[in-house]
């Protein structure tokens, strides 16, 4: 292809910097995709080491290991850190490798601000993890930092923190606004807004659902900011605040939060599953529509977290209602993927298996989402275990199963090399037993009363404690082998082609693996982009 | 053929949608005060 070719002459004169200035100053998408997923890999490791601290103390009842106050640390580091540092960032490094490629674009639209936007994170993640070592220790108030836990009787080192929550919010947003910029003007001009890849569509609407709830949280953490040291009471019922408003404030972010982490995950499995069942996707306008109903209906639904705050029965009336309305488009999705398996000519690659288990076990999270969406279900849900349940079920085994399908998916042509398949299915199922073997027990702990957010329990619950346990210990390795295959696909693996799965559709499949360093600087032709479509 | 890379255009797209984020910043602490 002309493309190619002109591409291989282009980097005989301008290829990557030498050394490690290469990485402070790059502004190529494929650089800052890849600092972007190595970031994420590292936060995901460290989040992960605070969970097998919350899985160890909770092996057995009573205090084990920690105090309870070092306890609420881990479980508030924990949760800051997976959501801000490893799942969000690991999307935006795959936005940022595969976006340019896939619309047939030379680099993001914006690359100086690209750069700005992933070198803030380091900074922002080393300022919110720096409150571990400060007086009054980290952060104790959970991930949602309800007030006035996170103002009136919060540490010293929620300043820190607040300012972190800051950083990391202003680098998503420029994020976003670099993704839409790049979308809507840097495509190729031949290539229609309904030609564009499903990975492409969920992007661009979770960089709307990002400009419409980051600053949201940003405010929030403003009006914190404030209470804390100038005097203001937004959230101070003495001073005339209110403290429930600002649980309105952040489930108007968090809500749209959680579509954020999981939209993206859907664009993947959209293309996953056709390549690996051999035929189209089935319904791809329908999964644009629904994809954006999702994202529209994210914004309606956030009082249904707070339903025992107590609010006018014609609220929780509206807000369950408008919740189960989610299920709708969100069914459009799940059957489209099941219908595009349909007899199709199916094999199991390991990406394949992820996407696959992804669309079981999401459907699992989204069905226990459904139960807690309904009010006089929820009275007895709210707070306990089985919510800890539902939300892992959605962030890990649907946002986390979608990055790591994603990565051995495009692995290759990232690296130009191939992983170990068999070693990649030793993973698959090591990770898919423990990670049911850590959430599912937690359903039934819910189920029969237990808290979330205690460091100790009553003895009914140590049964099922214990073996939540024991599979967060054998899942938390599994990830050990995962950064072992991708070590080993970059040094050891056997060169791939431009095409490594034959039946792959999207323009970046037709740059050579490894993808060069500049790409598309001439767009590609109407015909390419139609061969390439995934209507075709 | 045409061009991919409408600097101006994506100069103006992310003006725009940079004073929406503005904007929605600014109405959340005002709607609250």
């Amino acid at each position: 292809m002309s493309t190619i070719s002109a591409v291989a002459a282009h980097d005989d004169h301008h290829g990557p910097e030498k050394g490690l200035l290469r990485w402070v100053k790059t502004t190529n998408h494929k650089d800052i995709g890849t600092l972007y997923l190595w970031f994420a890999f590292l936060m995901l490791l460290l989040g992960g080491a605070f969970a097998m601290g919350i899985r160890a103390e909770l092996l057995h009842p009573g205090l084990q290991l920690m105090d309870p106050q070092f306890f609420n640390q881990l479980t508030t580091m924990h949760g800051l850190i997976m959501v801000f540092g490893a799942i969000m960032p690991a999307f935006v490094g795959l936005a940022n490798w595969l976006i340019p490629m896939m619309v047939g674009a030379p680099d993001m639209a914006l690359p100086r601000l690209n750069n700005w936007s992933f070198w803030i994170l380091p900074f922002a993640g080393a300022i919110l993890l720096s409150t571990f070592f400060m007086e009054g220790g980290a952060p104790a108030f959970g991930w949602t930092f309800y007030a006035p836990l996170s103002t009136t009787f919060a540490p010293d080192s929620t300043d820190f923190f607040i300012f972190a929550i800051h950083l990391l919010g202003f680098s998503s947003i420029m994020g976003a606004i670099n993704i839409i910029a790049t979308v809507l003007n840097m495509k190729a001009p031949e290539m229609r807004l309904m030609d564009m890849p499903l990975f492409v569509w969920t992007w661009l609407i979770t960089s709307f659902l990002l400009i419409g709830a980051m600053p949201v949280l940003a405010g929030a953490v403003t009006m914190m900011l404030t209470d804390r040291n100038f005097g203001t009471a937004f959230f101070d019922a003495t001073g005339g605040g209110d403290p429930v408003m600002f649980q309105h404030i952040f489930w108007f972010f968090g809500h749209p939060e959680v579509y954020i982490m999981i939209l993206p995950a859907f664009g993947v499995i959209s293309h996953i599953l056709p390549t690996f069942a051999r035929k189209p996707l089935f319904g791809y306008t329908s999964m644009v529509y629904a994809t954006a109903s999702i994202a529209f209906l994210s914004y309606i639904v956030w009082a249904h977290h707070m339903f025992l705050t107590g609010m006018p029965v014609a609220g929780e009336l509206y807000f369950m209602y408008a919740t189960m309305l989610i299920a709708v488009p969100t069914g459009v999705k799940v059957f489209n993927w099941v219908a595009t398996m349909w007899k199709g000519s199916m094999t199991f690659e390991t990406p394949m298996l992820w996407a696959i288990s992804f669309v079981i076990l999401f459907t699992i999270g989204g069905f226990s989402g459904l139960m807690l969406g309904i009010v006089p279900a929820d009275i007895q849900y709210h707070d306990t275990y089985f919510v800890v349940a539902h939300f892992h079920y959605v962030l890990v085994t649907g946002a986390l199963w979608g990055i790591i399908a994603a990565v051995f998916y495009w692995l290759p042509k990232w690296t130009g090399r191939m992983y170990n398949e068999r070693l990649g299915k030793v993973h698959f199922w090591w990770a898919m037993i423990s990670v049911n073997v850590l959430f599912f027990p937690q359903h039934f702990l819910g189920l029969a009363g237990m808290p979330r957010r205690i460091p100790d329990y009553a003895l009914q619950f140590a049964d099922f404690n214990y073996i939540s346990s024991i599979g967060g210990f054998a899942f938390g390795l599994s990830f050990l082998l995962f950064a072992y295959i991708v070590v080993d696909c970059i040094r050891n693996g056997k060169p791939a082609d431009s095409r490594p799965w034959y039946s792959a559709k999207g323009l970046e499949w037709t740059l050579p693996s490894p993808a060069p360093y500049h790409s598309f600087n001439s767009p590609p032709a109407r015909a390419d982009i139609l061969a390439e479509s995934q209507h075709s | 053929m045409a061009d991919n890379k409408n600097k101006k255009g994506a100069i103006i797209t992310a003006l725009i949608v940079g004073a929406v984020a503005i904007g929605v910043y600014v109405a959340t602490i005002m709607l609250n005060g």
